[in-house]
């Protein structure tokens, strides 16, 4: 078997031909799980901003796919000097396809009546409080609490929720962060998020550096004073 | 609530920033290895990462700075550039980080001149803040599965 003889050879150095052969392959598989995620979005049938998601992360599938194949036509890609590049465009690909396929197609395969109602009831608030937003999805399947994805316009919210009327200010949370998330700087100037982003990161880190000192300090008191008890109670004198 | 809405947004910056970079360095070492573009964006791609690597630099240098102008380009430098990718460069490159931003800087301007050749000093500096950019949009992305 001299193909598989010349492959493994080149799996040995960091550039060998063996590299390059596996990014194809890679690309491959990811090809065809474009193809596989794609198909069962557009098969899915939902009402309303369900169906927006769908087609949004259809177009996010079908563009990794175009990508991909202009990567595989491209004789570039062969190139060992080029590989830790391709291989960059790679990552960013595969998680472009897995968020379709992990955050938008299990909701909308599995949308249910209380999905509808949520999303309807989220499209009455956000028209009745004039919020400059696009109508989200709201799906009643979250297992940590509510939470929001802004670029997919996707909130999600514990099983529970649609028989209750007091997660709805959390759900008026939520529709912040997709806010926040659109692409107008009038609602939040860049000095104002880098402001933000600046004393959140400062209180972080004061946070970890007193967790730091509590445990230097539960440290001090549980484990070095035992050893000085231990010490003490050695027969030994100096 | 959940760290998932505020870490799918900061998962689009980096991956975005990510992307830029990649396909920045892709194009500049095509032109150095004399292989054709496919994509007939190869300038914007140039342009958009010698913008990315001036961001870099003020981000690196500015840091303390006092005076007004210079808090705003740090400002605007900050808008594009994580302080934990910022972070992750300074502790890579501690050791001769002065050396660093200015082959950056270098980098910056020869990319910006068209034609201009990089040596591999600076396609080395290249490499790395295109390996910092992927890192951080790696470990946002990790962190956005498991919020």
């Amino acid at each position: 078997m001299p193909r598989h003889r010349a492959s493994t050879a080149g799996c040995c150095g960091r550039d060998g031909p063996g590299v390059h052969r596996f990014l194809r392959d890679l690309l491959e598989d990811l090809a065809h799980r474009c193809d596989t995620v794609r198909e069962r979005l557009l098969r899915v049938n939902v009402p309303g901003p369900a169906n927006d998601l769908a087609l949004a992360a259809a177009r996010l599938v079908i563009s990794a796919r175009r990508d991909i194949t202009s990567l595989l036509a491209d004789p570039a890609v062969d190139n060992p000097a080029l590989v830790p590049d391709h291989l960059r465009l790679f990552r960013r690909l595969a998680e472009r396809v897995q968020l379709a396929e992990n955050h938008a197609l299990p909701h909308l395969e599995r949308f249910t009546g209380d999905d509808t109602n949520l999303s309807e009831l989220a499209a009455r608030m956000i028209a009745e409080a004039t919020i400059p937003i696009v109508p989200p999805v709201v799906i009643a399947s979250s297992s940590v609490y509510y939470w929001a994805l802004p670029f997919f316009y996707l909130i999600s919210v514990p099983a529970g929720e649609p028989g209750s009327l007091l997660g709805l200010s959390d759900l008026g949370h939520e529709f912040g962060h997709i806010l926040i998330a659109t692409p107008d700087k009038s609602i939040l100037p860049d000095h104002v998020r880098v402001a933000v982003n600046d004393w959140f990161q400062d209180a972080r880190r004061e946070a970890t550096l007193a967790r730091a000192h509590r445990m230097l300090t539960n440290f001090w008191l549980q484990d070095v004073s035992g050893w000085i008890t231990g010490l003490r109670s050695l027969p030994v004198t100096w | 609530m959940a760290d998932s809405s505020i870490v799918s947004r900061d998962y689009q910056r980096a991956s975005r920033l990510a992307e830029v970079v990649s396909r920045g360095v892709l194009a500049v070492k095509r032109a150095s290895l004399n292989i054709a573009s496919p994509e007939g964006d190869s300038e914007d791609l140039r342009s958009a990462l010698a913008a990315v690597l001036k961001a870099v630099v003020v981000a690196l240098s500015d840091r303390q700075a006092n005076d007004a102008s210079s808090r705003e380009s740090v400002m605007k430098a900050r808008a594009l550039l994580s302080s934990e990718l910022i972070d992750s460069i300074i502790q890579m490159r501690s050791g001769d980080l002065t050396y660093f931003v200015e082959d950056v800087r270098r980098a910056a301007e020869a990319i910006s001149r068209e034609g201009t050749p990089l040596d591999d000093a600076e396609l080395a500096v290249l490499d790395q803040i295109a390996g910092a950019a992927d890192a951080e949009a790696s470990r946002v992305y990790r962190r956005m599965l498991r919020s």
